[in-house]
């Protein structure tokens, strides 16, 4: 017979031991609950022991790296370096983890296929029971795409920065091109109102020539922004352009720009003056003429000469000055739609960058020799008409 | 007769202004080249600076002349921007200095000239 004594002492007994077993299978649970969580992060759980040896790596981090966890474990996480994340990052790492302190950032790493991947990273010291360092636990997200769409949208936002600033300074340049010659007519236009036609024919004359010269001047600037915006579409038309008489056109053109200057400006072509190239007139003549007009604009002694030459199945014309030439660096970015050489330099934004596209269009090459103070010497190399 | 100096690079705006000028009874000397202009200016009473030139701009005239301490009364003739831009910017490191847009050479050119140094 078991006493009522005994009986509760084993009733208690045999309570103390179910709760002790249920208290088992609750943290059994709880472990295998949190091994589940770890097993099936999203994000990449590697733990290291201290010496930064990995002893785990979760499913998460094969997936992502290509490595499996036996090709993690045994090694340091070194050998997931891209070569591109810079060494101080390492070692203000490496100082925060042994200080004992919690590290956050972000790495590039190299997958196991060698693909380039970022991760921002959270590094925490994990402390047993008297608190010193056991492990070091890591989580890492993946935002590769995120970074690469970041980078991008930097580059973009320079990119347009950029063509802002340029496009500002191509205004300014258009300005002065329309203004300074609509300056001159409205000038004269004055004086000729003011001065009586009697009290000087000679006069006259004269500022009505200017308002002529400078009234076409305008003309020509519309022209060619009015070309230069619509370069893209351009049909070029294909004819047999005799060079003789279109660079005579073009020299007398310039020709009083050059001798308002006191500069000199020549043509020169070789005996045999029938040579021709293949290509639109209009499109050449308003090419050729801004090289000419460049030429004479920066000049101030000396003068532009012009000339011809056959290459084989092309033909070379050559347009040089004695003017202030260019630098290295201005030679390079001469043919960009928005260049000048400096801010304040008259514009040769658009001329140039008009003729480049044409000459391009017309499947031909420009070359440029020049040097600060000793002048430019243009070659412009087009196809031959037989 | 007071002697104006003209530094600019385009003969046409520079022979208008002469035009201009020697009608209202002043003498003028065109210089394209600003270095030759910078030495010449102490026998002119007035100069008529451009802005936007190939060589030497209009700025760097004027910092050149700060330098060598060159006084004079000028007044900057410019094709870019509104008087308000290159005006407020320049007069802000040089007091003194007036601004003309080139449009408007006609109906103020020489009303300004004669306010600053008389006939």
């Amino acid at each position: 017979m078991v006493s009522k004594s005994h009986r509760l002492g084993m009733n208690q007994s045999i309570g103390t031991l179910r709760q002790i077993s249920l208290q088992r299978q609750r943290t059994q649970e709880a472990v295998e609950r949190l091994h589940l969580i770890v097993e099936q992060s999203p994000e990449i759980i590697m733990i290291t022991d201290v010496t930064g040896v990995i002893n785990y790596v979760n499913p998460q981090f094969t997936r992502i790296t290509g490595y499996s966890l036996p090709e993690a474990i045994g090694r340091k996480p070194s050998f997931l370096k891209s070569g591109h994340t810079p060494d101080y990052t390492y070692k203000s790492l490496w100082t925060t983890l042994l200080a004992g302190k919690t590290w956050r950032g972000e790495l590039q790493n190299k997958k196991k296929n060698g693909e380039l991947f970022w991760v921002r990273v959270a590094i925490s010291p994990l402390r047993g029971y008297s608190n010193e360092i056991t492990d070091f636990v890591a989580l890492e997200e993946d935002f590769t795409d995120s970074k690469r769409m970041q980078d991008a949208l930097l580059r973009e936002k320079e990119r347009v920065e950029s063509l802002s600033r340029a496009k500002d300074e191509f205004m300014r340049t258009i300005t002065h091109e329309l203004k300074t010659p609509l300056s001159v007519i409205l000038g004269n236009m004055s004086l000729l109102r003011s001065m009586p036609p009697k009290s000087g024919a000679q006069q006259w004359s004269r500022m009505l020539d200017l308002i002529d010269r400078n009234a076409l001047r305008l003309r020509r600037s519309i022209e060619q922004i009015l070309q230069l915006s619509r370069l893209d579409n351009l049909a070029v038309k294909k004819e047999c352009v005799k060079l003789a008489p279109l660079l005579r056109d073009i020299c007398e053109e310039y020709g009083e720009f050059a001798k308002g200057k006191g500069i000199k400006l020549a043509v020169s072509l070789p005996g045999r003056s029938s040579l021709s190239v293949s290509g639109d007139t209009e499109l050449l003549r308003l090419a050729l003429g801004n090289f000419v007009n460049n030429g004479v604009k920066f000049t101030e002694e000396g003068g532009v000469s012009i000339s011809a030459k056959e290459s084989k199945s092309a033909v070379v014309i050559t347009v040089s000055d004695t003017g202030i030439g260019l630098s290295e660096k201005d030679r390079g970015r001469l043919f960009q739609k928005f260049f000048k050489a400096n801010a304040d330099a008259p514009g040769s934004g658009v001329g140039l960058a008009l003729s480049a596209g044409i000459i391009e269009k017309h499947g031909g090459k420009i070359s440029v020799a020049s040097q600060p103070g000793k002048g430019s010497t243009f070659e412009i190399t087009l196809r031959r008409c037989a | 007769m007071k002697k104006i100096m003209i530094i600019e690079d385009e003969p046409d705006v520079a022979e208008t202004m002469k035009m201009f000028l020697e009608k209202a009874g002043y003498r003028v000397a065109i210089f394209f080249d600003p270095r030759k202009g910078i030495s010449e200016m102490k026998n002119h009473d007035l100069l008529l600076l451009d802005i936007m030139m190939p060589k030497m701009s209009g700025r760097m005239v004027l910092a050149e002349m700060e330098k060598e301490k060159i006084k004079i009364p000028t007044i900057v003739v410019s094709a870019v921007g509104t008087p308000m831009e290159v005006g407020a910017q320049l007069s802000r490191e040089y007091p003194g200095l007036e601004f003309l847009p080139k449009t408007e050479i006609a109906h103020d050119l020489v009303n300004m000239i004669k306010q600053k140094i008389g006939r």
